[in-house]
């Protein structure tokens, strides 16, 4: 069985993605697209705005990355935080739509 | 900030089971006796892969180019031709 990439979306009352958890190791090409696109989404949350936000990462070992923003969860609507998370999705999302095989992507309350 | 690492969610094939860093034990390959020291026949002047350093005078060299004192003497490290070297041992006069 190929081993398969796990990301987890949070989203708050509203719908809004307030953080998101990725773990697991995959193969050479797919793993090194999720590691660009979720290690650039919690790089740019912390260069482009300023909420505060718990991170959760092994940078030695890597395969797990867990990120989340208490605000966000609580209600708050930050644009540019939408923005990224949202960005980030439709990036795993269509990686999924092509190596279905290698990542699952778990959005559970996406429909509020 | 994280560092981009495109490995972060990529197995660690065999982490630390690098192909490399092996390596033969050091030979301690060279200069057993130094110039002008009295040495005893039999004894290992110079130890050596090919003939960095020629037999002279009453010096041998066994099967693995190693270079040793066929007689009683003071060891000489003494030029052979343009660019070569070679060891010699001179009995000790009585």
């Amino acid at each position: 069985m190929i081993a398969m990439i796990k990301a987890e979306i949070f989203r708050n009352k509203k719908g809004r993605i307030y953080g998101f958890s990725i773990k697991d190791h995959g193969e050479s090409i797919v793993c090194s697209a999720v590691s660009v696109l979720a290690l650039n989404t919690v790089n740019s949350i912390e260069r482009f705005t300023d909420e505060d936000f718990s991170c959760i990462a092994d940078e030695k070992n890597g395969g797990i990355l867990r990120i989340e923003i208490p605000s966000v969860r609580e209600g708050k609507d930050i644009h540019d935080i939408d923005l990224l998370f949202n960005s980030l999705l439709l990036g795993l999302s269509d990686i999924e739509k092509e190596y279905s095989a290698e990542i699952k992507l778990i959005d559970k309350n996406k429909s509020i | 900030m994280l560092r981009l690492n495109l490995q972060y969610f990529a197995h660690k094939k065999g982490v630390g089971s690098t192909k490399n860093g092996r390596d033969s034990e050091s030979k301690r390959l060279g200069p057993k006796r130094a110039d002008g020291q009295f040495v005893k026949a039999g004894n290992i002047l110079f130890t050596q892969r090919g003939t960095k350093i020629h037999p002279g005078i009453n010096v041998g060299k066994g099967g693995n180019d190693t270079l040793f004192a066929l007689v009683d003497g003071t060891v000489r490290y003494e030029r052979k031709g343009r660019d070569k070297k070679q060891l010699s041992v001179y009995p000790v006069a009585e």
